[in-house]
């Protein structure tokens, strides 16, 4: 199988259905949803915007070590960085996917999309940074092995 | 009383813990009284030393950080989630013709956030209700307004309201002697006239400062002006910079009874506005109300307060379940030092009081502050919830299953197995072909040779296998197994051999893995 190959993004969604951080978005993003529909108009947006920022990075943390050991192995094995990139992307994507559902539940109530693309946008780059920071990491270890 | 029963619950499962782990200490270090003082207080403060020195890296940690962010947001929604009650009193009469509300805030709010407010408020029954804002400030610092002097308090009335309240058109209203229309849209009113201006709602319109008994305390007459909104001084525009201190409604709908009043008032009270909001007038029916707010655990607010602890539960245990590889490295490690097994519970416990420590001390007094006191019980519950939560679970992941260590076991030679059958008809000829299928399948191991008899219902087997990891060696293994009063007997003998030398390790892994897969058939087999 080509390592760049389309077969290997495959291994990207495995690494996280295997993983607990996508179960824990999916838990903290329906209890977000229940509690943007109980606190609509009481509690402050900005707040409600907030709560996603330490929320999404939980679901990194959590599997740090996976996807740490997912980019030692991709780099062993000589994937592309082009390959990471969009390992990264579609990763962040999914996420960004999930915990912008309260939001949609919040649209829903207030007719005001902004917070959607807020938090999509947020939580894109949240992840993509902390993934590119593991990725580094990974990669001066591997450097440090080589020499 | 529901509330009440969980915040005892929560103190007594609180206290048991620690009491718990401050009784298990003192009995262990009642252990050590017989060994010398110095030795005694030295060891207790390198012991001191260490959890100090974990629970310092272990706060450093990313992971931790994240935790400390989320319980701070959730304590805060929390808090913002408490309810208010309207407690309503009537205070008099009044003298208004159509239902009047005024609403006096607690602080000055930008008028265009109001006017969202109340879009929502009313939504399309808005036609028959009309707003004014005003704008009522005590300075600290008098402003300075040139020729007209410097005021301690300033009001800013839009042109309708201020000429229903003087019957003059006027910009300006200050205290000047008699009642004299001066040049310029300036008038000129007594110190009683200006006193007596009251409000649509009958209340004074000089900002109440205090009251004795029921009488309000107003502010000097001398040190008040009083400005209509369309023409403004440049000083006054920058003042008060497009925002309201309060507001009055008055509904001239045909159906505003009294349940439309208190839908109203129940949305004002349910909007943004909410927390914003001093107290409220109303004048209907010829009677003077003042509602006020009273803050009070709702099952609403409970629910958002248990939601949000389950929340913040849940992200520090996420992040504490990232924590706990590097935790328990770090427990093996001084373990092997000499550490006591019993400061884990103590630097879990520590760790977890550290992280909502700093959340209470930097959260609670902004909440007191800015929501009140009710609101601090809600953040309460998800504080409490998330740290008696928190550390049962830490404690839990952290704990030492057994305290032995793994030592080294010799890989023996020679093996003896004493198997009960399950069936007393099971034939030597189905041993041997459970052997030789073991043995055959081997994945580790290329069979060379093997040669199998049975004799007097004795069974005997040669066999030489090649490992295949590894050039030129091998092992010879002999079994010889037995079937007497419906068990099984099994020996085996194995002899390593290569044609060159090799480590003992490579030789255990050998014998390990051609061992254990002939013990694994036969033991699955039965």
């Amino acid at each position: 199988m080509d390592i760049d190959g389309l077969g290997a993004y495959g291994i990207v969604f495995k690494v996280l259905v295997r993983g607990r951080g996508l179960y824990t978005a999916i838990v903290s993003s329906i209890l977000m949803t229940l509690l943007v529909i109980l606190t609509y108009e009481r509690v402050s947006t900005y707040l409600l915007y907030l709560m996603v920022l330490p929320t999404a990075l939980t679901s990194l943390v959590i599997d740090e070590d996976r996807i740490t050991q997912f980019f030692n192995s991709g780099l062993i094995v000589g994937a592309s960085p082009k390959f990471f990139n969009n390992a990264i992307i579609i990763a962040s994507l999914i996420y960004a996917l999930i915990y912008s559902a309260p939001y949609v539940v919040y649209y829903t109530l207030s007719h005001d999309a902004t917070l959607i693309l807020f938090v999509l946008m947020t939580v894109l780059l949240c992840d993509v940074a902390v993934l590119k920071t593991y990725l580094n990491a990974v990669k001066r270890g591997v450097i440090r092995l080589v020499m | 009383m529901i509330y009440t029963a969980v915040m005892i619950l929560t103190y007594v499962v609180v206290l048991t813990i620690v009491l718990t782990v401050l009784i298990k200490s003192l009995r262990i270090e009642a252990k050590l009284s017989k060994l010398e003082v110095g030795i005694k207080l030295l060891s207790r403060f390198s012991r001191f030393l260490a959890i100090v020195k974990v629970i310092k890296v272990t706060l450093m940690r990313p992971a931790v950080i994240i935790a400390i962010a989320s319980l701070i947001i959730f304590t805060l929604i929390s808090a913002q989630a408490v309810t208010a009650i309207p407690e309503v009193h009537n205070i008099g009469v009044c003298s208004a013709n159509s239902p009047t509300l005024m609403i006096e805030l607690s602080k000055e709010v930008n008028r265009v956030f109001i006017d969202d407010c109340l879009r929502k408020v009313f939504g399309v029954s808005s036609d028959c209700v009309s707003y004014y804002y005003i704008y009522r400030k005590l300075l600290n610092e008098p402003v300075d307004l040139g020729n007209l002097g410097r005021y301690y308090v300033v009001i800013v009335l839009p042109k309708k309201l201020l000429k229903k309240l003087v019957n003059i058109h006027c910009y300006v209203i200050k205290v000047c002697g008699g009642r004299t229309l001066v040049k310029n849209g300036l008038c000129c009113l007594s110190s009683e006239e200006i006193l007596n201006l009251k409000l649509p709602t009958d209340t004074p319109l000089l900002p109440i400062q205090s009251y004795i008994g029921t009488k309000p305390v107003l502010p000097p007459p001398q040190t008040v002006i009083i400005f209509s909104n369309e023409s403004l001084p440049k000083v006054i525009k920058e003042l008060i910079r497009n925002s309201i201190t309060d507001f009055v409604i008055t509904i001239r709908c045909d159906y505003a009874d009294s349940e439309t009043i208190n839908r109203i008032i129940s949305n004002l009270l349910k909007s943004r506005l909410s927390n914003l909001i001093r107290s409220i007038w109303l004048c209907i029916n010829g009677s003077k109300y003042v509602i006020s707010k009273v803050y009070i655990p709702t099952l609403r607010s409970v629910t958002v307060a248990l939601l949000t602890s389950i929340m913040a539960s849940l992200m520090i245990i996420v992040s504490l379940t990232s924590l706990t590889p590097y935790l328990s490295k770090i427990y093996y490690r001084l373990s092997l030092v000499g550490l006591p097994t019993w400061t884990v519970p103590i630097i879990s416990f520590i760790l977890t009081s550290t992280m909502v420590a700093v959340v209470s001390i930097s959260v609670i007094p902004y909440i007191v502050n800015v929501y009140g006191s009710v609101s601090v019980l809600n953040s309460l519950i998800t504080l409490s919830t998330s740290w008696v939560t928190s550390t049962l679970y830490l404690m839990n992941r952290l704990k030492f299953k057994e305290l032995r260590t793994d030592v080294y076991t010799p890989v023996t030679r020679r093996y003896s197995l004493l198997l009960k059958l399950p069936k007393s008809s099971v034939s030597i000829e189905t041993i041997r072909d459970v052997i030789k299928k073991s043995i055959v399948t081997n994945e580790f191991f290329e069979t060379e040779e093997f040669e199998a008899q049975v004799t007097d219902g004795e069974l005997v087997i040669h066999s030489r296998v090649r490992y295949v990891e590894c050039w030129g060696s091998g092992l010879d293994l002999n079994i010889i197994a037995s079937i007497d009063g419906g068990k099984l007997r099994l020996h085996i003998t194995s002899y390593v051999w290569s044609i060159e030398e090799i480590s003992e390790s490579v030789m255990n892994t050998m014998l390990s893995l051609a061992i254990s897969r002939i013990i694994g058939g036969v033991k699955s087999w039965i």
